[in-house]
C-alpha cells in the first residue's frame, strides 16, 4: 500500500462549530485489485478514536462517507483507514478540520482624533469584534470619502482597533469595519463624521502664570497647539490654593472662546495657588484634552 | 617683366609671378622660357604668374611681354637660385570643427596634405581659437605632427573655460613644414579658412543661462553666462547669494566668473540671472566631491551562498539623488559582478555576490564613481575563512538525565563544506558561566545538537550558543536567545 | 441645512488649507537654497504655462455666478493636485533627503482632493452642474525641465496654490453670506 490508495473530499475543510458535516473517501480503483480492499472495509476515525459505524455509510465499491450531524465532536484529524486482510489496520488518507465560527457584526465603533504633533492628527477606531471565532479572522478598517477610498487599515496586534496616521479635516468621512474569515464576512455599521468633531487636542503648553497690580488675580499665559483655522477652542481652568484639596473651576462661559491667556480674579491677597488647564473644541464636539502641566503663582501682598 | 617671385607648396613645382607694366594692358601675353634637362621649355599664358619644375641650383627664366598679335614688346632673363624660392605649405582646410555642449570641447577634425610629399616631413602646426564676432583669440596652440606622403586626418581638441551656448568659438589652423635640406625660404601658410560653431540665440534657446544642470567638484573655477533678447538688459547675475561683475560677451550674452566654487547644498546652488523690464533665468550647479576610497571594505558570508560586501564610503561627496555616488562590485577570476545597493544615508551601502560552486577565491574590485569622479578599492579572499554565521535560532534544550542535556539549534547556511565551532555558554546562579566548545560537521539540513554532561542534578541552568568557522575563525554569529532548563532530580 | 453645513464646511476645509499653503511655500523655498530661501522671496513675474493664476479683477471676480464661481475653483483644484504631484517628484529627485518638504506636499495633495470633494458637496446641494475644466497643462513635459525650471515651477506652483486658496475662502464668504444667513 505504499502507492496512495486513496483520498478524502473535501480536501481541509473550515467547518462551523455545531454545522452538519459529510466526507467521501475514495478508493483507487487499482489498489482495489490489488490489495482486495473494498469500501465497506473503511473505518473512520477523528484523531485515533473510531467514528461509530452508525455514522458511515457505503456509497459503492470504492466509496465510503461519514456523517457527522454537529461538527463539535469532530476532533482533527479525520483519517480513512481499511483494515486489511481483516486484522492489519492500514491508512489510506487523513484530512485536517478545521473548526471555528463565521465573525459576528463588529459593533460599538467609535473613532477619536488624537492630534499628535501641531497639525499632525491621527485616528484610531474601536470596535467590539464580537465573539472568538476560533479561526484567523481579519478585521478592516474602511475609510472613504464620496470620490476616494483610502487605504484600509488591518488591525494587526488587537483585533479591535486601528489607527490612521493622518486624518484630513472638514470632509465627511465614512468609515466601517469589515471582519472577515474562511467561513464568512461582516460589516458593521457605517459612520459618517467630519474627523475635526472627533478630535482630542494636545493640551496647551507653556502655561505661566504671573501676578498682576491688584493683589487678587493672576494672570495665566499659555500657547495652543492648535490653529484657528483647525478649529476654535473652549478651555477648562482650575485653580486651588497650594495647600488645599479643593479645587475651583472658571466659569466655562468665561472661557468658552478661543484665547492664550485669562486672569483669575477674586482671589486672597499673598496666597500660592495652582492652575491646570485644558481645552477642547468650542462647540463641544470631540474630546477635552488631557491637562496641561501644573503652573503655580502667588498673588501680591495687600497694601 | 620684373620683380620675380616665386614660391613652392611641394619642392616641386614653383609657381612664379612678375609684374609688368605697359601703357595698354590689353591683350597683352606673356611667353616664359626655361631650361628643363637640357631643353629649352617655352609656354604662353596670359596672367602674370605660371607654373615652373623647381631644379637644384640655380634656374633661368626668360619672360617676354606680348601685344594682342603676338608682337613682342620686352624680355626679361633671370637668374633664379634655389634659395629665392620660398617653401609655402598649401593652405590647411578644416575638415570639422564639433562642439560637445556638454562638457565644453571642441574637437578640430583637419587633413595633413603630406600626400604632397613623397618623403617624410615634420610638420608644426598653429590652432587659434577665438571668440566672440570680433574673432578675439583666447588660444593659440602649437600641434607636431609628421606627414608621411600620405594624407593623414589629424585631430584635436580643446577645453572651453566658457560654456559654448555663451558665445561663438571659431577655429583657424596654419601650417609650417621644415625641410632640413631645402635652401629656400621656408614660411608659415595662410591661415585655413576660420569654422564657426555659434553660441546659443536667445529667441531660439531652450533656455537662457548655461551651463545647465552641471555637476563639478569642489575647487573648479566656473563661467556662467546669460542669454537676453535685444529688448532685455542683465540688472544682475548673482551665483547663490552673491553678485558678480559682467562681462560683456555679445550683444545678447553676457557672463559672471566665479572661483574656486564650494560644495553645494542638496538642492544644488543657483544661479540667477535678473533681467530689466522683468525676468528671471537660471540654472543651478552641483558642487561636490569625488568618491572617496571605499575604506574597510570587508565581504564576509553568513550562509556560503552569498557574499556581503559592507565599506565605510569615507567623505560625503555632498551629492544626491541621481548625482549620488554608485557602486560595481566585480570579481577578476569568474568575470562576474555582485548587485548593489545605495542608500541615502550611504552609510547601508551593501554589494551582494553569490557564491561559485567552484571557487574559493575571490578577487573583488569595488568601483565608486559618481559625476565627478572615480576611485575603486580592492580585496582578496578565500570564503572559507570570511563564514560570519547568522545567529542560531530554534534553540532548544532537553533533558537526558539528572547530569544531561541535549541541546539543538538552527543555523542556516550551506555550509558541508567546512566544519563549525559552536560556543555553548552555561550559566547558573552564584557561578562564573562556562563555555563548552564543540565541532560540528555542516549539515544539509541546517540542523544542529550537542549533548551537555556533568552538569549538577536538579539545577537551574541558562543555555545560549554561538557558531563560527572551525578552521580559519572569522567571526563569532551572535548569541542565540537564551533557554532555562533545570536539570533532573538525581 | 445641508447646503449651509457643505458651505462652511468647505470654508472651514479652504481657511486650513490655506493656513497650510502659507507654511508649504515657506518649507519649499528654504529647501531650494538662495535667492528663493532668502527671507522676503518673491518674484511676482514668475509664472509657469498651465499653472492657474488666481489674480482676477475685483469687478469681474464679484461678477461671477455661483456655478461659474464653483467651477473655477474645481477646475483649478484639478491642476494643482496634478501640479502638487509634479512639484513632488521634481523634489525627490533635486534631493530626496528632505522627508518634511515632500510629506507635506503629499499631504497638501491629499487635501486638495479633500477640497475638490467638499465643493462637489457644495455644488451638488447648490444644483450646480460641475463643469469639465482644460485637462491640466500637459504635465509630461514635467521631466525637461532643467534643475533650476523645476525650482521656479515649484515657487509658481506653491506660490499660486497658495493665492487660490485665498481666492476661494473670498468665494466661499460670499456663499456663507448668500446661503447662511
Amino acid at each position: 500500500l505504499v502507492q496512495s490508495c486513496g483520498y478524502i473530499t473535501p480536501e481541509s475543510p473550515v467547518l462551523a462549530i455545531g454545522s452538519n458535516f459529510t466526507a467521501w473517501c475514495i478508493l483507487n480503483e487499482s489498489c482495489l485489485d490489488y490489495g482486495n480492499i473494498y469500501a465497506s472495509q473503511i473505518i473512520w476515525k477523528t484523531k485515533r478514536s473510531l467514528v461509530p459505524k452508525e455514522q458511515y455509510r457505503e456509497i459503492n465499491r470504492t466509496v465510503s462517507s461519514v456523517t457527522f450531524n454537529d461538527t463539535s465532536t469532530l476532533a482533527t484529524p479525520l483519517t480513512c483507514n481499511i483494515l486489511a486482510d481483516g486484522h492489519l489496520e492500514q491508512n489510506i488518507y487523513g484530512i485536517d478540520v478545521r473548526l471555528g465560527l463565521p465573525p459576528e457584526k463588529p459593533e460599538n465603533l467609535s473613532c477619536i482624533v488624537h492630534q499628535t504633533s501641531r497639525s499632525r492628527f491621527s485616528m484610531n477606531c474601536t470596535w467590539n469584534p464580537g465573539r472568538a471565532t476560533f479561526l484567523d479572522t481579519e478585521f478592516w478598517l474602511r475609510t472613504r470619502w464620496p470620490q476616494e477610498t483610502f487605504n484600509d487599515c488591518k488591525a494587526a496586534v488587537v483585533n479591535n482597533s486601528c489607527l490612521i496616521p493622518d486624518v484630513q479635516f472638514f470632509v465627511n468621512l465614512e468609515v466601517w469595519v469589515e471582519a472577515k474569515n474562511d467561513l464568512g464576512m461582516m460589516e458593521s455599521e457605517h459612520l459618517l463624521f467630519d474627523p475635526v468633531d472627533m478630535v482630542k487636542p494636545l493640551p496647551p503648553q507653556n502655561l505661566s502664570v504671573t501676578s498682576g497690580i491688584l493683589p487678587t488675580v493672576l494672570k495665566l499665559s499659555w500657547e495652543n497647539r492648535i490653529i484657528p483655522a483647525e478649529m476654535e477652542l473652549k478651555f477648562n481652568i482650575l485653580y486651588k490654593i497650594s495647600d488645599s484639596p479643593d479645587w475651583m473651576e472658571v466659569p466655562p462661559e468665561d472661557t468658552a472662546s478661543t484665547r492664550t491667556s485669562f486672569t483669575v480674579q477674586g482671589l486672597k491677597p499673598y496666597t500660592e495657588y495652582v492652575f491646570l488647564l485644558r481645552c477642547m473644541k468650542r462647540d463641544g464636539l470631540g474630546y477635552w484634552s488631557d491637562w496641561s502641566e501644573e503652573k503655580s503663582g502667588v498673588t501680591i501682598e495687600d497694601r | 617683366p620684373q620683380t620675380l617671385r616665386c614660391i613652392t607648396h611641394d619642392f616641386n613645382i614653383m609657381t612664379c609671378s612678375w609684374d609688368a607694366f605697359s601703357s595698354t594692358n590689353l591683350g597683352q601675353s606673356y611667353e616664359f622660357c626655361y631650361e628643363n634637362s637640357g631643353l629649352l621649355v617655352c609656354n604662353k599664358n596670359k596672367e602674370k604668374s605660371a607654373d615652373i619644375p623647381i631644379v637644384h641650383g640655380s634656374t633661368t627664366i626668360k619672360i617676354t611681354t606680348l601685344n594682342a598679335s603676338g608682337t613682342p614688346l620686352a624680355t626679361t632673363t633671370f637668374i633664379l637660385p634655389e634659395k629665392n624660392v620660398s617653401f609655402i605649405p598649401l593652405t590647411p582646410q578644416i575638415l570639422s570643427l564639433t562642439p560637445d555642449f556638454s562638457t565644453e570641447m571642441l574637437y578640430l577634425k583637419w587633413k595633413d596634405g603630406g600626400s604632397a610629399f613623397p618623403f617624410d616631413l615634420d610638420a608644426t602646426w598653429q590652432i587659434e581659437v577665438l571668440r566672440k564676432e570680433t574673432l578675439e583669440r583666447v588660444a593659440q596652440v602649437t600641434y607636431h605632427s609628421k606627414l608621411t606622403s600620405k594624407d593623414t586626418i589629424l585631430s584635436w581638441n580643446w577645453k572651453s573655460d566658457m560654456p559654448l551656448e555663451c558665445v561663438s568659438h571659431s577655429v583657424r589652423i596654419r601650417c609650417y613644414i621644415n625641410k632640413m635640406n631645402y635652401g629656400g625660404n621656408k614660411e608659415w601658410s595662410e591661415w585655413s579658412p576660420i569654422v564657426t560653431v555659434p553660441g546659443e540665440v536667445p529667441d531660439l534657446s531652450f533656455a537662457k543661462v548655461f551651463p545647465q544642470d552641471r555637476v563639478v567638484p569642489v575647487g573648479s573655477n566656473m563661467t556662467f553666462c546669460c542669454l537676453h533678447r535685444e529688448d532685455e538688459r542683465i540688472e544682475h547675475i548673482k551665483y547663490g547669494l552673491k553678485s558678480y561683475p559682467l562681462l560683456h560677451l555679445s550683444e545678447w550674452s553676457s557672463a559672471i566668473q566665479v572661483q574656486n566654487v564650494s560644495a553645494s547644498e542638496s538642492s544644488g546652488t543657483n544661479i540667477w540671472c535678473s533681467l530689466l523690464p522683468y525676468g528671471v533665468e537660471g540654472t543651478v550647479l552641483f558642487v561636490g566631491y569625488p568618491p572617496d576610497i571605499p575604506q574597510n571594505l570587508t565581504c564576509e558570508t553568513h550562509t556560503l551562498d552569498k557574499i556581503i560586501c559592507t565599506w565605510n564610503p569615507g567623505r560625503p561627496t555632498e551629492l544626491f539623488a541621481s548625482r549620488q555616488t554608485n557602486y560595481i562590485l566585480s570579481e577578476r577570476i569568474s568575470g562576474r559582478n555582485g548587485t548593489c545597493r545605495v542608500t541615502e544615508n550611504t552609510m547601508g551601502n551593501v554589494c551582494v555576490f553569490t557564491v561559485l560552486a567552484t571557487q574559493n577565491i575571490y578577487n573583488f574590485t569595488l568601483q565608486a564613481f559618481n559625476p565627478v569622479g572615480q576611485t575603486e578599492s580592492s580585496l582578496s579572499i578565500d570564503i572559507n575563512q570570511r563564514v560570519h554565521p547568522k545567529t542560531p535560532s530554534k534553540f532548544t534544550v532537553t533533558g537526558e538525565s539528572p547530569t544531561k542535556a541535549h541541546v539543538s539549534w538552527y543555523l542556516p547556511g550551506n555550509f558541508i563544506q567546512i566544519k563549525l565551532l559552536c560556543q555553548i555558554e552555561i550559566s547558573k546562579s552564584h557561578s562564573e558561566p562556562e563555555l563548552d566548545n564543540v565541532t560540528v560537521y555542516g549539515t544539509v539540513n541546517s540542523c544542529y545538537e550537542a549533548q551537555l554532561d556533568m552538569l549538577h542534578p536538579n539545577t537551574a541552568y541558562t543555555f545560549r550558543v554561538r557558531c563560527s568557522a572551525a578552521d580559519h575563525f572569522w567571526k563569532w554569529s551572535n548569541w542565540s536567545e537564551k533557554k532555562q532548563w533545570t536539570t533532573w532530580e538525581a | 441645512d445641508p447646503t449651509a453645513n457643505a458651505i462652511a464646511q468647505a470654508y472651514s476645509l479652504a481657511r486650513l488649507l490655506q493656513a497650510d499653503a502659507t507654511d508649504l511655500l515657506q518649507a519649499y523655498l528654504s529647501a531650494q537654497g538662495p535667492p528663493f530661501s532668502t527671507p522676503g522671496f518673491a518674484v511676482p513675474a514668475l509664472g509657469w504655462a498651465g499653472v492657474p493664476g488666481a489674480a482676477l479683477p475685483f469687478p469681474s471676480w464679484r461678477g461671477l455666478g455661483d456655478g461659474e464661481r464653483l467651477r473655477g475653483n474645481q477646475v483649478a483644484y484639478t491642476a494643482y493636485e496634478a501640479f502638487l504631484a509634479v512639484v513632488a517628484d521634481d523634489q525627490a529627485q533635486l534631493h530626496p533627503g528632505r522627508p518634511q518638504l515632500l510629506a507635506r506636499l503629499a499631504q497638501a495633495r491629499v487635501r486638495v482632493r479633500g477640497l475638490r470633494a467638499s465643493l462637489d458637496t457644495v455644488m451638488a446641494a447648490l444644483g450646480v452642474v460641475p463643469g469639465t475644466g482644460p485637462p491640466p497643462v500637459a504635465v509630461v513635459t514635467a521631466n525637461q525641465a532643467s534643475a533650476f525650471e523645476r525650482k521656479c515651477r515649484g515657487y509658481v506652483v506653491c506660490r499660486e496654490y497658495q493665492a487660490w486658496l485665498g481666492r476661494t475662502v473670498r468665494d466661499l464668504t460670499l456663499l456663507r453670506a448668500k446661503y447662511l444667513a
